[in-house]
């Protein structure tokens, strides 16, 4: 009995096995045309991607491009900001040197005046009546010492940059002068201006 | 002589994997015909058998880079065009699985012959698909029970179920055969 199944069952096995059955058409055509019809989607995915890479890699470069280059310009942009500050503030070279000239200026004119004051004896009467003669040597250290005090200053006023770049402001002579000799007088308000009070009563 | 084989294969393998259209048509030379075979022990039909044996070509050299190279390239190959046919089968024919068990056709068998002079497919080609699916896994592709309740998805008494039925079946085919035979020569 299991003789009988073993044996039907192996001689089944063995038929199935051992027979090789020749198609009837063409085969190999149909699988190359399917294969080939298979193909193209699987590259055109490939191709897909590549280009989203390229894509991806041109932006970020354009991107990281013009961000390097604003970084580059911000300076610049804040320089040409900070300069009107510097104007006001009187810390620039120019004003500076101006400062200088006008004090020469005026040294020169007190001394001339102290010439004639030596002369006539008579009191100099200066357009303010509190106006301190100072000598060019203690005015230059002044001045030096505004620069060195002024400096870290510039750098930290951020506000400035709301200044308008092209809205160049103008220092008066004799203003700078009498900020520079009536430091102690002058004052800052809340609002950021500077106000010299005055006291023409005092003799 | 096995190094020189391994060799061989290793590199069709390789020359497959990179899609090498003549390697393609090598392998396909080398395989249809058997292919064809074990397709048509399961669908009777020899054109759908090869309608199958095409699209298992094709799914074999599509996924030629799935084939890790533990085992027969050959064998890999077999299981995809098994599971074509098994996959043709289920979704252009309803199959039915019978539970019951008789064992009524044993006492038929009680002949027991040595020598077989019968044709393998043509007893397959009567035997139903549910039957002729669980029989040619468990006899020809040997796969066990488990596997076979995995791959077509019905439980393990099923399987065996439908393994015995397809067994007598069979035999019930095969002595009506040779009753046959034997009137037409008396």
């Amino acid at each position: 009995m299991n003789t009988f199944k073993d044996n039907f069952e192996i001689q089944v096995k063995k038929q199935i096995d051992e027979r090789e059955i020749t198609p009837s058409r063409d085969l190999w055509s149909e699988i190359e045309f399917q294969s080939q019809n298979n193909v193209p989607p699987k590259s055109r995915l490939n191709w897909y991607l590549v280009a989203a890479c390229l894509v991806l890699t041109f932006s970020l470069g354009a991107v990281l491009f013009f961000f390097t280059e604003t970084s580059k310009d911000s300076p610049k942009m804040v320089q040409e900001k900070v300069k009107p500050m510097v104007n006001e503030n009187v810390k620039t070279a120019e004003s500076i040197h101006q400062p200088i000239m006008i004090e020469d200026h005026k040294v020169q004119e007190v001394k001339s005046l102290a010439v004639q004051e030596k002369k006539g004896n008579q009191q100099v009467q200066t357009a303010s009546d509190e106006v301190k003669v100072v000598p060019k040597e203690n005015i230059s250290e002044k001045i030096k010492e505004k620069i060195q005090i002024s400096e870290p200053k510039v750098l930290a006023q951020i506000d400035s940059s709301k200044v308008p770049a092209k809205k160049k402001r103008y220092v008066d002579p004799s203003t700078l002068l009498f900020s520079v000799e009536h430091k102690d007088v002058i004052e800052k308000t809340k609002e950021g201006s500077n106000v010299a009070t005055i006291d023409l009563n005092i003799k | 002589m096995k190094l020189l084989f391994k060799n061989k294969n290793e590199d069709i393998l390789s020359r497959l994997k990179k899609q090498d259209p003549v390697a393609q048509k090598n392998f396909y030379d080398q395989n249809v015909m058997k292919f064809l075979s074990v397709a048509k022990s399961y669908i009777s039909d020899l054109y759908q058998a090869e309608d199958c044996v095409i699209k298992a070509f094709c799914k074999i050299f599509k996924h030629i880079e799935s084939f890790r190279g533990d085992g027969n390239l050959e064998g890999w190959a077999r299981r995809i065009v098994v599971n074509e046919c098994l996959n043709f089968i289920k979704s252009h024919k309803t199959v039915f699985y019978l539970d019951d068990v008789h064992a009524s056709v044993l006492e038929e068998i009680h002949d027991e012959q040595t020598v077989f002079d019968f044709n393998a497919q043509e007893l397959l080609d009567q035997l139903p698909d549910a039957y002729r699916m669980v029989f040619n896994l468990y006899v020809i592709e040997e796969y066990s029970h488990q596997e076979i309740a995995d791959t077509l998805q019905i439980s393990l008494a099923v399987s065996k179920t439908q393994l015995f039925r397809a067994k007598e079946k069979l035999r019930k085919i095969y002595f009506q055969q040779q009753k046959k035979l034997k009137n037409e020569h008396v």
